[in-house]
């Protein structure tokens, strides 16, 4: 879970005003979604090793941030390779292998890996307060922000209501991951966790409500825009335009 | 279920964008303020679900509570999905950001499906297996919906990703049938101890 992770950090992806952040570093997103020439490629990933380092994100985190989705994409790589047709490299009896899937999984995983840090460096280096601080900055309704910010506290609340109901099956005999036959009982834990933690958010918000809660979370943060934000905001601006540039001109 | 990042066309990915947020300010101008912590709760529920697997075979898929949440939130459901999806997308990296407005429309609007169906088929139904069967039906229909569009834009965003498609729908198949018996048998013990929670008509 790398949200708020490393947040208390000192350096200059940490001390990078959110508002500008979020907007260059979403529109890197999107441009890395979009290229398919390797120059690109190549570009996007130096920019994310380069933005890795500078925020500081120690490479074991990155690695097992990176390790789901890695194996996931692994899965895609080899069932590209052999299903998309085109020009054949070579062929194992029915089984053929062909240029095109080859080519396309690997784009598709150099995009998806770049995107994913990306969004490790964005969620790693910015509180919660701040974020939601920058969402209000952006005009994003009060009341979509209230349940952003419920979720994330509900998140922690569920796991750890979730470890007391296991480790109270568990002393019962129950195994979780037992198979398809054992879904009842995992079901009927999961409908008492569902239960008691909507008993609990309701209690919550009622105190809440009587101690003058109006639906908004008043964030004490503000914000200051300085050169450095600017120089920053500008270079990787920059990129993206040349990125695009290379691709599209 | 989701979608994941680098497949999708970036023209998709910023449509998927436009539409959920169009989809979202409407639901959120249908919220009142003391809608809010049951949404949240929802909202962390489906989040959390993604880490809860069943072994089928050899295989193991995990659960959306696509279903249930529609259900239980009715029309409030998108934002719960919304969010849900965010954290999903940067605390486990499960789907993506890039794609994280596609899934959200997807997944949205099947749980309006599934709600819209609920309502529908459950209004005479006073028997709770019945509603419960249902429940677990339409989450089904809902789920294979919501399928049908990801392989169109999977298949869409370039014939190469026919094949991955292909076994991509096989495999999501079998979770919307385990998604559905398990939307039934939480149904089934929500009318049992807490009826409430699905709405004032099962009081």
């Amino acid at each position: 879970m790398v949200l708020e992770y490393q947040s208390t950090v000192q350096s200059v992806v940490h001390s990078w005003d959110a508002r500008w952040k979020l907007v260059v570093l979403g529109a890197l997103i999107f441009t890395a979604a979009a290229v398919q020439k390797v120059y690109s490629l190549l570009l996007i990933v130096l920019a994310v090793l380069i933005l890795v380092l500078l925020a500081k994100i120690p490479g074991k985190v990155l690695m097992k941030s990176l390790k789901v989705p890695f194996f996931f994409l692994i899965v895609i790589f080899p069932v590209l390779a052999i299903t998309s047709g085109g020009e054949r490299l070579c062929s194992f009896g029915v089984i053929s292998i062909y240029k095109k899937g080859l080519i396309t999984g690997g784009i598709v995983m150099v995009r998806a890996l770049s995107i994913i840090s990306i969004s490790i460096i964005i969620f790693s280096s910015t509180k919660l307060n701040v974020l939601v601080k920058a969402m209000n900055f952006y005009r994003i309704p009060a009341t979509f922000c209230a349940i952003f910010i419920f979720t994330y506290r509900y998140i922690f609340l569920y796991f750890e209501n979730l470890g007391k109901l296991l480790l109270a099956a568990k002393l019962r005999g129950y195994k979780m991951t037992k198979g398809i036959k054992h879904m009842s009982n995992t079901v009927a834990i999961l409908v008492t966790l569902l239960i008691r933690s909507y008993e609990q958010s309701e209690r919550v918000h009622h105190a809440m409500q009587l101690r003058g809660f109006s639906g908004a979370f008043p964030i004490v943060h503000s914000f200051s825009t300085r050169w450095s934000d600017v120089v920053k905001t500008f270079l990787l601006f920059f990129l993206i335009a040349l990125i695009l540039g290379i691709e599209y001109l | 279920m989701h979608i994941c990042d680098g497949i999708l066309d970036p023209k998709i990915c910023i449509g998927g964008y436009v539409a959920a947020g169009c989809l979202t300010a409407v639901v959120l101008a249908k919220t009142r303020q003391e809608d809010v912590p049951k949404i949240a709760v929802m909202s962390a529920a489906f989040f959390v679900s993604s880490l809860i697997h069943f072994r089928i075979g050899f295989s193991s898929v995990h659960l959306t509570f696509l279903g249930l949440v529609s259900i239980i939130l009715g029309i409030h459901a998108p934002l719960a999905i919304t969010v849900g999806l965010f954290f999903q997308a940067v605390m486990f990296q499960h789907g993506g950001l890039s794609t994280l407005g596609v899934n959200s429309f997807i997944f949205s609007t099947a749980a309006l499906l599934i709600y819209g169906l609920y309502t529908i088929i459950t209004k005479p139904v006073k028997n709770n297996l019945l509603v419960s069967i249902s429940a677990g039906v339409v989450t089904v229909i809902g789920i294979f919906s919501a399928l049908a569009a990801i392989l169109f834009l999977i298949y869409f965003s370039g014939e190469e990703f026919a094949g991955f498609a292909y076994i991509f729908s096989v495999a999501n198949g079998m979770l919307a049938l385990v998604e559905g018996v398990v939307t039934s048998l939480a149904v089934y013990y929500i009318l049992k101890t807490k009826p409430r929670m699905l709405g004032a008509r099962h009081n």
